[in-house]
């Protein structure tokens, strides 16, 4: 059985950037020449997020998100600004396996069964950006005013889940960027209520970082520096690694 | 010689990306969305992505389940994910026919310590050589779905995978009609070898 390693890619307009804690995006290059690499790499999967669609009140860029879909012969899912069911028809239809949500599901949980309902579980996951306040405790982040969110983490994840949400990606604002690992923490916290595939991203550094999250309940790892960085000095180059993520390196 | 290959396009599903690869490895494809449409007949693609009814509903409003269970005989078969659970009877999914071309239903995967949906990529188990599936090279493939088919006769099961400590039909065929549960349209090279034999032997 293998885990899946992802990596993911944030678009801003046209261009692909790498946050650290979700601010400064840095320049990395064209989706599409990327989206080309990492297809020609054979990755497990793709996610792409456009993190400027919501933000300036926009919905997803459609002819952009076709064309890296027809470079992909691999899994790819995509976010960012979907509202409507049209929306997510529309993404489907260009070849998309699943559509990511977050501020649609806060402004309108529904939302997530009304896709399920028609394209299955697997098909819609929810993406959690969390922080850790002073205490350590984990908090709900919204990106779009960089506030905390006033809900439960654990809350969120089981009315996703019970709408018929098929994954829960977790990103870990303090470690975005940061390369110095997982929240293995954050993994354990929400895994106990999570009985759908849980992908952890933010702060991946190694594939020790990533078989460690696999050992402690993830089902999948996401990077977005680990694949674009020659190392952590952060000279651009796109790179994957050649040996599957399975359950056989695993104790 | 050159193959047409036609997928049946049920509205609900997604069809550019098999079209995509079979392009890539040189074969031609029409996307056909009534038996009317159909130049040939000869290979189909019956895929899917989304959920059972409203596939199964659309297989029935557009006369695909007349038209394919009258020519039972004259084409090559694949459905692939939902495509493969319509050739059973049913699924659990929820309510709608399927072509009863393979006795099995649709089932949810259940098991005591795995995620659900699985998804993700596995080996196969060969447990028998099809014209499509080749056991003596490495076979990985992408696969995302809740529901799984329970074959009446296990020896309609050609390759299973393991899931959660259990072990589930990953390949299942009867005669021209073969299922797949994963999706050989977003695996890749295991992906693009499959489609490739599966278009290239003679019906």
């Amino acid at each position: 059985m293998y885990k899946r390693l992802v990596p993911v890619l944030l678009i801003e307009g046209e261009r692909t950037v790498k946050t650290i804690n979700f601010k400064d995006g840095r320049y990395l290059g064209s989706p599409l020449n990327i989206v080309r690499i990492f297809n020609a790499k054979e990755v497990d999967e793709i996610i792409v997020l456009d993190i400027s669609a919501t933000k300036k009140h926009r919905g997803p860029n459609f002819e952009l998100i076709k064309a890296l879909a027809d470079e992909c012969s691999i899994p790819c899912a995509y976010g960012g600004g979907i509202r409507t069911l049209e929306d997510a028809s529309k993404i489907f239809s260009f070849g998309y396996d699943k559509i990511v949500m977050q501020s649609s599901f806060f402004d309108n949980p529904e939302f997530i069964s009304k896709v399920a309902s028609l394209r299955g579980a697997q098909a819609v996951s929810l993406s959690l950006d969390v922080i850790r306040d002073q205490s350590g405790d984990f908090k709900l982040f919204n990106y779009i005013n960089r506030e905390i969110r006033d809900l439960d983490l654990i809350t969120e994840v089981t009315t996703a889940i019970n709408l018929g949400c098929g994954e829960i990606i977790v990103n870990s604002v303090d470690r975005d960027g940061c390369m110095n690992g997982l929240d293995i923490e954050l993994v354990k916290y929400i895994k106990k209520f999570c009985k759908v595939p849980l992908t952890i991203l933010g702060g991946l550094a190694s594939f020790e970082d990533a078989k460690l999250a696999i050992e402690h309940g993830a089902d999948a790892v996401g990077g977005g520096s680990f694949f674009s960085y020659k190392s952590k000095t952060k000279g651009i180059l796109i790179s994957y690694p050649k040996t599957p993520l399975t359950n056989a390196q695993l104790k | 010689m050159v193959k047409l290959i036609e997928i049946i396009d049920l509205e609900v599903c997604n069809v550019v990306s098999i079209s995509n690869m079979f392009e890539n490895l040189g074969f031609e494809t029409r996307i056909v969305k009534s038996p009317g449409d159909l130049a040939n007949g000869k290979k189909l693609i019956l895929p899917g992505v989304g959920t059972f009814e409203p596939a199964s509903r659309k297989l029935f409003e557009l006369g695909w389940g007349d038209y394919l269970r009258s020519n039972k005989e004259d084409f090559e078969l694949m459905g692939i994910c939902i495509g493969m659970h319509l050739l059973g009877h049913g699924s659990d999914e929820g309510s709608g026919m399927g072509l009863g071309f393979i006795d099995a239903t649709a089932k949810l995967i259940e098991t005591k310590s795995a995620s659900v949906p699985h998804v993700g990529w596995e080996e196969l188990e060969i447990v028998k050589s099809n014209r499509t599936l080749d056991s003596s090279v490495f076979n990985k493939f992408y696969f995302s779905h809740s529901y799984y088919m329970s074959c009446d006769d296990k020896t309609d099961i050609d390759a299973v995978f393991h899931y959660g400590g259990d072990k589930f039909p990953a390949v299942i065929s009867k005669g021209n009609i073969i299922g797949v549960q994963f999706h050989p349209e977003k695996s890749h090279r295991y992906g693009a070898r499959l489609l490739e034999s599966f278009a290239s032997f003679n019906v």
